[in-house]
């Protein structure tokens, strides 16, 4: 296993990302709970002890679930409708 | 065309699981992940969606209906009440080292019921709306008051059209008259078998006369009664686990056929004596292990084993309605299907609850006989029933198969609010449903036999390993 080192590092969205970035780092944040995370424009400085390819990849699959969450949320409601309402 | 929201878990360096809503699943790279959640889907990714029922063109069109159904099929819809039960007493005649808080002496008095008590249940039992009743003695040692159980198991016949006996027994000290209960066809015998004898007499036992005495019983009871009417089941300590192979060879032994994997479920102090509290990666290691020798294992035998749970997660990730174990389910109901009435005819939603509210922890008591169900202590503990709306949960490939425990998580933090993926619940089944998936997508010729005896088809087909690639 890779070692937890003190990571001090940016981390750039896509601008079609962006939206989801807030989103995604509630979910992140208690993940890594010595770690900070601070948006600034369309970048997410990480700073504290964690190993930088694992954060750099949950913060990218949580943008993704965020952002997928999000726009598909009609659907679910479509979905909840069909199935339960009588 | 629209996709259902696909939810996925890194498998390997660039193989990704990729699950729906209703629980269809498939394997893709990185790449299609990119694709995916930037909205960029290729004509062939798309086709593939389409094929595999991941998508629909417009709502009510046939691929929309199908997956409203099968997405309603992974429900758990709450039945009659038609599952209980009994603890008619709790004294026991073993002091096993993890069972402090079920059980007090055999020499104790008023840990049994009464007269009242026994009326009472039956005039409970009375009024169901059920026809068909499954009713489970536990203790203590319910075989110290065969009265009783012959009291019940006499009206239940009487009262339902169907009825369903399992004596939960340590098969100790039995008379003739307990062998005579156990003789009828609608009675079963569930025990426990701590996996080798040495373990067995270490933690249960403790000397080899009463052990000698236990293997005995065991093999009285499946000479007599057959592995169909006789289960036993391993307590299994995850920091100090016996060899699966001689757990498997233990039970193959004695004529068992299938093996339900259970860790030691500590209580109180002695979850924190045993410093158990996050043993989850263990109890998934040692798991891991037992699932590869029960199928290296199968690979030769005439009379193949089964791990309970690991066939029960499979089924329930290839096929909705598969909600009959109350443990694993969504929603997770509390008191309506299913309830324990203890010596003293408090009612609890499971036995763990139980145990729960005796070491004074948390009072997880949903009413008694005398008062009914406690519809107030129901609401709160059915605030998160599902999990359908969790914040983790509903990005979890694993939300289709799963379900919450908050009995588990109210014994282990005394909360039910904490994030998933911090709880032992959640922790143990991401591995254990790892594992299952592991084993759909295995080219491995004995893994594929292992997994076609658990699921009854003759052989396993390729579409249950569907890949995008």
């Amino acid at each position: 296993m890779p070692d937890t080192t003190i990571v001090d590092t940016v981390v750039e969205l896509s601008e079609a990302l962006l939206p989801f970035a807030d989103l995604a780092l509630e979910r992140v944040a208690y993940l890594y709970p010595e770690v900070t995370f601070r948006r600034i424009g369309t970048d997410i400085m990480v700073c504290g002890p964690c190993v930088e390819d694992d954060v750099r990849r949950d913060l990218r699959y949580a943008v993704f679930r965020a952002k997928i969450a999000s726009e598909s949320a009609d659907l679910r409601q479509m979905l909840f409708r069909a199935a339960l309402q009588p | 065309m629209r996709t259902w929201p696909l939810k996925f878990r890194e498998l390997s360096q660039d193989e990704l699981l990729f699950v729906d809503d209703a629980g269809g699943y498939f394997r893709a790279d990185g790449a299609f992940l990119e694709r995916y959640a930037l909205g960029a889907l290729a004509p062939e990714d798309r086709a593939f969606l389409e094929r595999h029922g991941h998508s629909f063109e417009a709502q009510d069109d046939l691929q929309f209906t199908g997956f409203v159904a099968r997405w309603a099929q992974r429900l758990s819809v709450p039945g009659r009440l038609d599952y209980v039960i009994l603890v008619p007493t709790l004294r026991c005649n073993l002091t096993c080292d993890y069972c402090q808080v079920s059980r007090v002496a055999e020499t104790a008095r008023g840990f049994d019921w009464s007269d009242a008590t026994l009326q009472a249940v039956l005039d409970w039992l009375g009024v169901l709306e059920t026809d068909a009743i499954k009713v489970e003695f536990q203790g203590g040692e319910p075989t110290l008051r065969l009265d009783l159980m012959r009291a019940v198991r006499d009206y239940c016949r009487a009262r339902f059209d169907h009825s369903e006996f399992v004596v939960c027994t340590n098969l100790q000290n039995l008379s003739e008259e307990a062998w005579d209960f156990f003789a009828s066809p609608d009675t079963h015998i569930s025990t426990s078998f701590d996996g080798t004898v040495d373990l067995h007499r270490q933690q249960r036992t403790k000397s080899d006369g009463t052990t000698s005495e236990f293997l005995r019983n065991i093999q009285r009871a499946l000479a007599l009664f057959g592995p169909e009417r006789v289960s036993a089941l391993p307590t299994i300590d995850a920091a100090d686990p016996p060899a699966p192979e001689d757990v498997i060879a233990a039970f193959a032994g004695l004529g068992l056929r299938s093996i339900y994997l259970r860790r030691v479920n500590y209580q109180g102090f002695a979850r924190k004596r045993y410093g158990l509290a996050d043993s989850a990666d263990a109890w998934t290691a040692y798991y891991r292990r037992f699932v590869k020798a029960l199928i290296a294992y199968n690979a030769t035998a005439e009379e193949p084993f089964e791990e309970y749970y690991m066939a029960h997660l499979l089924r329930r990730i290839l096929r909705g309605r598969h909600n009959g174990h109350v443990d694993l389910r969504n929603p997770n109901w509390v008191g309506r299907d299913y309830l324990v009435i203890d010596y003293d005819g408090t009612f609890y939603p499971s036995d763990e609850a139980r145990m729960v509210t005796r070491i004074g922890q948390v009072d997880l008591s949903i009413g008694s006989l005398g008062t009914g169900l406690d519809r107030e202590k129901l609401t709160q503990l059915e605030s998160e029933a599902t999990h359908l709306f969790d914040p983790d949960c509903q990005h979890c490939s694993y939300q289709a198969f799963c379900g919450p425990d908050v009995i588990d998580d109210l014994s282990r933090y005394g909360r039910i609010d904490l994030p998933r993926p911090l709880t032992a619940h959640c922790q143990t089944h991401l591995g254990l449903f790892d594992l299952a998936f592991e084993l759909l997508y295995s080219a491995d010729p004995s893994v594929q036999r292992t997994l076609g005896l658990w699921l009854r088809v003759p052989e396993l087909s390729p579409r249950l390993a569907p890949r995008l690639s």
